[in-house]
């Protein structure tokens, strides 16, 4: 596998065998290795010691299905920690496919914006850019597709990432060429335009060089994973008719779907922006309930929501952008919502951050709860670069600061996600003590609960299943597999497949153990760079509102203390 | 006595008497338990399935009591 060195600062682009202490890893595990290893854990993340390293899973570029993710790594402008984050879409697969294990892009431009291009054969170049400078993603692609071909993978920043916000994400195209899917969390849309970058475009009309050690084994195990994927009712019935969306309902009925500000637990319309009800709408419009965002996916949780003329508006609306967006705000109005996604899409914004930054406001009175033009102004005055755009795309903490607003749901400054840690205890371990800051995909616990594993209220249990929970992420993380399809883990038939297709890929035995203990190898990387880059167990916690303001219907608080949550990771 | 079911997603298609729109209200009898809502439907019993009643995960062999409101889906792993 290919490492691709590009020095922004003497343009030079260096293509090399992956070094041996690398083999292996892919995704979040290269990544964070990488930026443990070669990143100076104090540097501004701005500047030019960071680097930005775009890695595909150990498994994209395979015929095993859901491998498509592709992982981007750095040190967080919103963190101050390492960040991994990662996006759907077609990228993880293409760069599987070319044999290219990373892309690491170092130091800074110091004459603006730049494409890197990488050919059918994966031979990289860099192009000057600057008349793309403050151009919005979709207007990007499209334009970067007529150039170069529709058999093309982007990632591309908005004027968010050009402005260095701490909200910035890094968009990636779907299936159908739109950069509707995104690397969120985490501002590394700022790191990617410090270093003068406004998308990546990979050619995937070559031919495929990934190596498979045992291919009849591989295949035979991706046929049982597959199989495992389709029989599960989540991943097999509710995602493909109802997306993540499916989730607003229940969560809600748990007494955990947190709104207005995480003042409350149940939301009194929740209905109204339900995935029933998402599909309905679309359904009747004739976009697309169900719809292939990632390549090689068989789940198709993804939908294409159209306005009333049946005009393409976004794609993917999901679960947590519906949560920030309508939960938060108290916007209940499915089309305003959609809109608020595409802009974030469009401008480079993390949907939640920037939702949840919204919420803050609304709830420190600077407009009503509900107001959907105040919503849609303030987005579009990131774009502006006004005072107000740049504290709400810098995120919650910051609009919080502004606005001498205590209660601002954020973990190391990014903010929780739609599920209340009050309502779910062990979310809140999660939250807290992630390297990665307040992360839901970190290790969510809702399977747990739903499948009546653990008591979401109680205390007990909860520390080390947040653990099992945080160990097992880094496992699809690495792959490259999409965390839903990994809910196919929770059978035995799905597990052990799951494991064959890494042995049969590699070469190797090992056992679900082995497997473990390699994850937890990164966490613990992780943990040592955000130690060296001066984060203490203080940055291990939640807001204090969490402790002490009860949230109805269950009326609980955070009961977990931090002492405890402290035991989380003494491997 | 009367509780009131209303299901969500998929879960409950095909199954005849299940209105995925509305809430239904059933009668059933005053020793009913979680479980006789499936047993109702003809739908069986899968450990992927979730009852919430008043916001709380319930127990297939958890009594029902008269009004309550049972909300049934199939199990989420995340989003």
């Amino acid at each position: 596998m290919d490492i691709i060195r590009v020095d922004m600062a003497a343009k030079k682009i260096t293509v090399g065998e992956l070094p041996s202490e690398y083999k292996g890893w892919g995704g979040r595990g290269l990544t964070s290795l990488m930026i443990n290893r070669e990143v100076e854990a104090g540097c501004d993340p701005l500047g030019p010691e960071n680097k930005l390293i775009i890695a595909p899973g150990s498994l994209s570029g395979t015929s095993l299905v859901n491998t498509s993710r592709v992982s981007i790594g750095a040190k967080s402008p919103l963190t101050g920690g390492i960040k991994e984050s990662n996006a759907g879409g077609t990228t993880g697969a293409v760069l599987g496919r070319l044999g290219i294990a990373c892309i690491v892009i170092e130091n800074q431009s110091s004459d603006g914006l730049y494409i890197l291009r990488i050919d059918q054969d994966g031979t990289p170049e860099l192009i000057p850019a600057n008349d793309y400078k403050g151009v919005r993603t979709y207007s990007l692609v499209q334009s970067l597709l007529d150039i170069y071909g529709e058999k093309n993978s982007i990632l591309c920043i908005g004027p968010a990432g050009e402005f260095g916000l701490a909200s910035a994400s890094i968009q990636a195209t779907d299936v159908d060429g739109r950069p509707c899917r995104a690397a969120g969390r985490g501002g590394l849309g700022a790191v990617m335009g410090s270093k003068g970058i406004k998308a990546v475009v990979i050619d995937h009309s070559g031919s495929a060089k990934v190596a498979i050690t045992n291919p009849q084994d591989f295949k035979d195990a991706g046929k049982e994973f597959a199989k495992a994927i389709q029989n599960l009712p989540f991943t097999g019935k509710m995602l493909p008719a109802l997306g993540t969306a499916g989730l607003v309902g229940p969560v809600n009925s748990m007494g955990a779907f947190p709104n207005m500000n995480a003042t409350q637990g149940t939301m009194t319309d929740w209905e109204k922006i339900s995935g029933e009800t998402l599909a309905k709408l679309i359904t009747e419009r004739k976009g697309k309930t169900t719809h292939l965002g990632c390549s090689q996916c068989i789940i198709r949780c993804s939908n294409e929501f159209v306005d009333k003329k049946g005009k393409y508006v976004t794609s993917s609306l999901e679960y947590e952008t519906i949560w920030a967006m309508g939960g938060m705000t108290g916007i209940t109005d499915l089309d305003i919502i959609a809109k608020l996604d595409r802009l974030c899409d469009d401008i480079g914004v993390d949907t939640m951050n920037t939702g949840v930054a919204i919420g803050v406001a609304m709830d420190a009175g600077h407009t009503d709860y509900g107001n959907s033009q105040a919503a849609i102004d303030m987005v579009e005055q990131i774009d502006q670069g006004t005072e107000l755009g740049k504290i709400l795309g810098n995120g919650p903490d910051h609009m919080g600061k502004h606005l001498n607003h205590q209660r601002v749901p954020t973990v190391k400054g990014q903010s929780i996600a739609a599920y209340d840690p009050r309502g779910m205890q062990g979310n809140a371990v999660t939250y807290a003590t992630s390297p990665m800051g307040a992360d839901h995909t970190a290790g969510n616990l809702v399977g747990l609960y739903l499948n009546g594993v653990l008591d979401p209220l109680q205390t007990e249990g909860q520390v080390e299943a947040s653990r099992n929970a945080q160990i097992t992420m880094v496992l699809f993380d690495w792959t490259g597999m999409c965390l839903l399809a990994g809910a196919a883990l929770n059978v035995p038939e799905g597990k052990k497949a799951f494991l064959k297709t890494i042995n049969a890929r590699f070469g190797t035995d090992f056992s679900f153990d082995d497997i473990m203990a390699r994850c937890i190898q990164v966490l613990k990387e992780e943990l040592e760079f955000n130690r060296k880059a001066g984060l203490t167990s203080e940055d291990d916690r939640l807001p204090d509102f969490f402790y002490s303001e009860p949230l109805p219907p269950h009326n609980k608080v955070v009961l977990i203390k931090g002492k405890e949550m402290d035991k989380i990771f003494d491997f | 006595m009367e509780v009131i079911i209303k299901f969500l997603g998929p879960l409950g298609e095909n199954f005849s008497g299940v209105d995925l729109s509305e809430k239904m209200i059933l009668n059933l009898p005053k020793d009913a338990k979680v479980n006789d809502i499936f047993n109702h439907f003809k739908i069986p019993m899968d450990k992927e399935y979730v009852v919430i009643i008043k916001n709380k995960i319930a127990n297939p062999l958890d009594f029902l009591t008269d009004g309550v409101t049972a909300t049934v889906f199939q199990t989420a792993y995340g989003g």
